[in-house]
Parts: C-alpha cells; sequence; structure tokens
C-alpha cells in the first residue's frame, strides 16, 4: 500500500522507516555534496525526515521523494544563512573550501575538483547537476521539487552541463 | 578514457561523496525513528474512522457491499483500500465501494459523487507518475488512470445537464455549484505532472475531454442563469469564468516559455542540431509564435463580453482560445521530444585546470 498514505492516515512507523530506507542515503548524498562536513550532512538528514515526518502526518502528500528534497534543500539554506551572520561568509563556496576541499593536497582526486567547481555555478546550474548526477533524481523528480516542468528541467540540465565544461 | 558524461556519473562515488558509514547511519536512524515512534504511538487514525461511519449511515443492499460485511473485516478492509493505488492489492475494493455508493445514490448525489472520483483519479494518475521509477507498470497504470478520470468527468457532465432539464430551483443550484467544480477539475489536469511533458495521443485525448467537459458546464450554468438570472447563478458564472481565463493564459505563458527555450537551444549549439530528424526550423517557431499569439484576441473578446453580460459569448470565445492552444501544445511536445533526443555531440574527458 501507498507509504506515505499510511503516515497520513494510520500515523505508521513502519510505513514511515520503509520511506526512510529508501530515501535517506540519495538525501544525505545530496546533503554531503552541499555541506562542508559528513558530520553536517549526518545532521541535517536526521533534521530532513524529522521535519518530513510532521509533514506527512499531518497532510496527505503524493509524493515523499519530493518532500525529502524540498525539506532538505531549505535545511541548506538555512545552515549557510547562520554560518552567514556568525562568520561573516559570503557564498556556499566559500564555506566548502575553506573546511577541506581547497588546498589540503596538491593532488586532489579529480571528481573533488570538479564538485569545487560546480560549487562555483550560479546557485540553479549547481543544484541541478548535484540532485541528477549525485543524488541520482530524474528530471520528473527534480521538476517536482523545483517547479519546473520536467523538459524544463533537462534543458536546464543540459545548460548547467555546458556552463561546467567552460570553466573546467 | 571516461569521456564527459561519464565523469558526471561518477561524482556519486568519489571519495568526497563517499558512501555512508553503516555507523553513522544507525545512529541517523535511530534518532529519527525513536522520536518517530513516540508520537506514532500517541496518534488516532482519525481517517479510518471517516470511512467506517459513512458506511454504517448507508443501507446495505448492495451485493458487494454485503459481501464485505460478511467477511468480517469490512471496516479495516475499506479503511486499507482508501489510499490504494491502481496494482495496490486493495485498489479493487475502494472501486467496488464506489460504485456501489453511486448505485445508492439519488441523480445529484451521483454528481457530486464523479465529480470526487474524478478527483481521486487524477491522485491517482500522479501518484503513480512519481513511483514510476521503482514500478514498471506504474505509467501504464497512471495512463488508465487519466481516463477513468476522463470517464468520471464526462458522467459528471452528463448528470449535470441532465439535472439542468429538471424544473426544481434546488437541483439548480447544484448546477452551478458541480459546474464550477468541473471547470476546476478541468483546469487542475494541466497542472499535473502526469499530463505534463506528455506527447501521446492518449493524454491529448484526455485533454480534449477535459476542456469539452468545461465547455458542457459552462453552457449549462449558462441556461440556468438566463432563466433565474439569480445574483448565487452570476457568481458562479463568473468564477467558472475566472477558473477557465486562468488556465488559458497560463497555457499561454506556459506554450510562449517553451517556444523560447526551444529557439534559445537550437541558437546555442547549432551543430548538434543542424541535421537532426524532426527538429523545428526558427520559421516553424514563429508560426508557432504567432498562433499562440493570436489565441489573445479570441480572449480579449470574452473578457469584453463577459463586462457586458454576454456570458455565452464569452464561454465561447475562451473554448476557442483552449482549443487552438492545445493544438499548438501538440505541435511543441513533438519539437521538444526531437531537441531533446537529438544525438550529443561526444566530448573527451575535461581535465581540470589547476587552480
Amino acid at each position: 500500500m501507498y507509504l506515505a498514505g499510511r503516515v497520513f492516515s494510520d500515523k505508521d512507523a513502519a510505513a514511515f522507516e520503509e520511506l526512510f530506507e529508501k530515501y535517506a542515503a540519495l538525501v544525505r548524498r545530496f546533503l554531503v555534496s552541499r555541506l562542508p562536513r559528513p558530520e553536517d550532512a549526518d545532521d541535517l538528514t536526521a533534521d530532513t525526515f524529522l521535519r518530513s515526518w510532521e509533514y506527512l502526518s499531518a497532510s496527505r502528500v503524493e509524493k515523499p521523494g519530493s518532500l525529502f528534497f524540498r525539506v532538505a534543500r531549505n535545511l541548506v539554506a538555512d545552515f549557510y544563512r547562520r554560518q552567514k551572520d556568525t562568520v561573516g561568509l559570503d557564498s556556499a563556496a566559500e564555506v566548502a573550501s575553506r573546511e577541506d576541499l581547497a588546498g589540503e593536497t596538491a593532488d586532489k582526486e579529480e571528481a573533488a575538483v570538479v564538485l569545487e567547481k560546480i560549487a562555483s555555478l550560479r546557485e540553479e546550474y549547481a543544484e541541478i547537476l548535484l540532485l541528477h548526477y549525485v543524488s541520482e533524481m530524474k528530471p520528473r523528480e527534480i521538476a517536482s521539487i523545483t517547479g519546473k516542468t520536467p523538459n524544463g528541467v533537462r534543458i536546464l540540465l543540459h545548460r548547467a552541463k555546458k556552463a561546467l565544461k567552460e570553466i573546467l | 578514457m571516461k569521456n564527459f558524461e561519464q565523469q558526471l556519473k561518477s561524482l556519486k562515488s568519489s571519495k568526497r561523496i563517499g558512501s555512508w558509514d553503516s555507523a553513522a547511519r544507525a545512529q541517523v536512524r535511530a534518532r529519527v525513528m525513536n522520536v518517530v515512534k513516540v508520537e506514532a504511538a500517541r496518534a488516532t487514525p482519525v481517517q479510518s474512522l471517516w470511512f467506517v461511519s459513512q458506511f454504517i449511515s448507508r443501507p446495505l443492499t448492495i451485493g458487494t457491499a454485503a459481501f464485505v460485511l460478511l467477511t468480517g473485516g469490512w471496516s479495516a478492509t475499506v479503511s486499507a483500500a482508501a489510499g490504494s493505488l491502481p496494482g495496490d492489492s486493495f485498489y479493487s475494493v475502494k472501486r467496488i465501494t464506489e460504485e456501489a455508493q453511486l448505485r445508492l445514490a439519488s441523480l445529484d448525489r451521483r454528481a457530486v459523487l464523479h465529480t470526487e472520483f474524478a478527483s481521486r483519479r487524477l491522485d491517482e494518475a500522479e501518484a503513480l507518475v512519481a513511483a514510476a521509477d521503482t514500478r514498471p507498470e506504474a505509467k501504464a497504470l497512471a495512463h488508465q488512470a487519466l481516463t477513468d478520470y476522463k470517464d468520471q468527468l464526462a458522467r459528471a457532465t452528463a448528470d449535470v445537464v441532465e439535472i439542468n432539464k429538471a424544473s426544481d430551483p434546488a437541483a439548480k443550484t447544484l448546477v452551478s455549484s458541480v459546474g464550477n467544480k468541473i471547470t476546476e477539475l478541468s483546469a487542475a489536469l494541466d497542472k499535473t505532472s502526469a499530463v505534463q511533458d506528455q506527447s501521446s495521443a492518449d493524454i491529448h485525448e484526455v485533454k480534449e475531454a477535459a476542456a469539452s467537459a468545461a465547455s458542457a458546464v459552462a453552457s449549462a450554468v449558462v441556461d440556468v442563469h438566463e432563466s433565474s438570472a439569480s445574483d448565487s447563478s452570476e457568481r458562479e458564472l463568473k468564477a467558472m469564468f475566472s477558473t477557465l481565463l486562468g488556465k488559458v493564459q497560463a497555457r499561454q505563458t506556459m506554450n510562449r516559455h517553451r517556444i523560447d527555450v526551444m529557439s534559445a537551444m537550437l541558437g546555442e549549439d547549432p551543430e548538434r542540431f543542424k541535421n537532426a530528424a524532426g527538429v523545428p526550423k526558427s520559421a516553424d517557431l514563429g508560426s508557432l509564435a504567432v498562433a499562440v499569439a493570436n489565441t489573445s484576441s479570441a480572449v480579449d473578446l470574452a473578457m469584453s463580453a463577459l463586462t457586458t453580460g454576454g456570458y455565452r459569448a464569452a464561454f465561447d470565445e475562451l473554448e476557442k482560445a483552449d482549443r487552438a492552444l492545445l493544438a499548438t501544445e501538440q505541435q511543441i511536445a513533438a519539437y521538444e521530444f526531437s531537441i531533446l533526443s537529438a544525438p550529443e555531440i561526444e566530448t573527451e574527458a575535461i581535465t581540470p585546470k589547476a587552480p
């Protein structure tokens, strides 16, 4: 039976746990790619699912996967807003590079450099590349999170890849 | 050497992203589920009680409902069926229950039920599309749910037309409110991801049927207004017009945007699309843009007719614009498919420059 429906109608903890097993790793991957440290990603993964439980048990939601990623996105924005307040940084890229991506070793993993370049792209390009390639979301799923049409997402993805090629 | 696409795909298994340490994962799961289990234990499942009360209040003379009663677990069964989707084990109970409700209902109650069931079919189609990656049969089931939505909408419309023939004033009031609901359902179809990004003939047929339903009920509601000239029927008419106008204007904006995006894509990568099959030329996109722009004159005529009380003319003009936009949409979807299917020009992996 439809898991989110069971959470709404019966406050079914077992159904919610199934949703956790299905989505937690994907959500965490997205968060790891957006946050400075794995521990931050673990904390925000837990917060994502706790907030989503409150929402799912009070409202009928047809796409729980989209809800989890929407909540995760908002938590990332809140995270950097708090960072900006406490340390006065301008952008997520600066925080990420300060933490462990930039300058630790001369011979960095190629993927780490690519991720750094992605982080320096404009927000909507960076996000769509990470949602698609890191969290393995299909254009239709990304569309339901971002409010775009699936074709709009495919076109944005095409542009994001082109922008990345230009700076690599 | 990996190509660019493979480089991107390998990001998810990179050291930076990595796999989730099992102890850390277990800690996060425990943190979440400890809270969830406590809150779940406190909650009462209200929705299942609603379903029980619905069935206790109705006389059980229908064979299938009696069968469910005899099997002993009827309230739990019906409750379990409530959120089920096509392909789920309880879905047939859900549909049998709906048919039982319809057979017990009077004409006016049936019209209301048909709109409720049309809304459910739309929700089911959305849920199935969302589950398409884990259920191979989901897309086909979603198409069937949309066909059932079309059927329920048609039955609701037929009921409204039938009610309209009655002389009972209370029934006439219902024509307006159910007519409004049908118009909203017709507009809601465009917003669902089950139909966005689809260019199949079946989906187009569902959209055409929704447009026809909206037009038929508009005509019925105008009839009611012309015979009663009441304030409430005028309010309902204006509300319906507003819903349909919003739908047409949203369609115009979306179509224009899609044409602009296609133009931009063709301009950015001309080599890729030069010889690709089915890809439009700029003159083709220009013709589509003109077709969309031309619908504005029908919309202007509709709005002028509304301000002078010419409701029938207003709805007719709006319907003209809607159908023209539907035809344009079909062509846009076909062009988009050709553009997105055009083969990429292979590039070699790019070695990142040193910082």
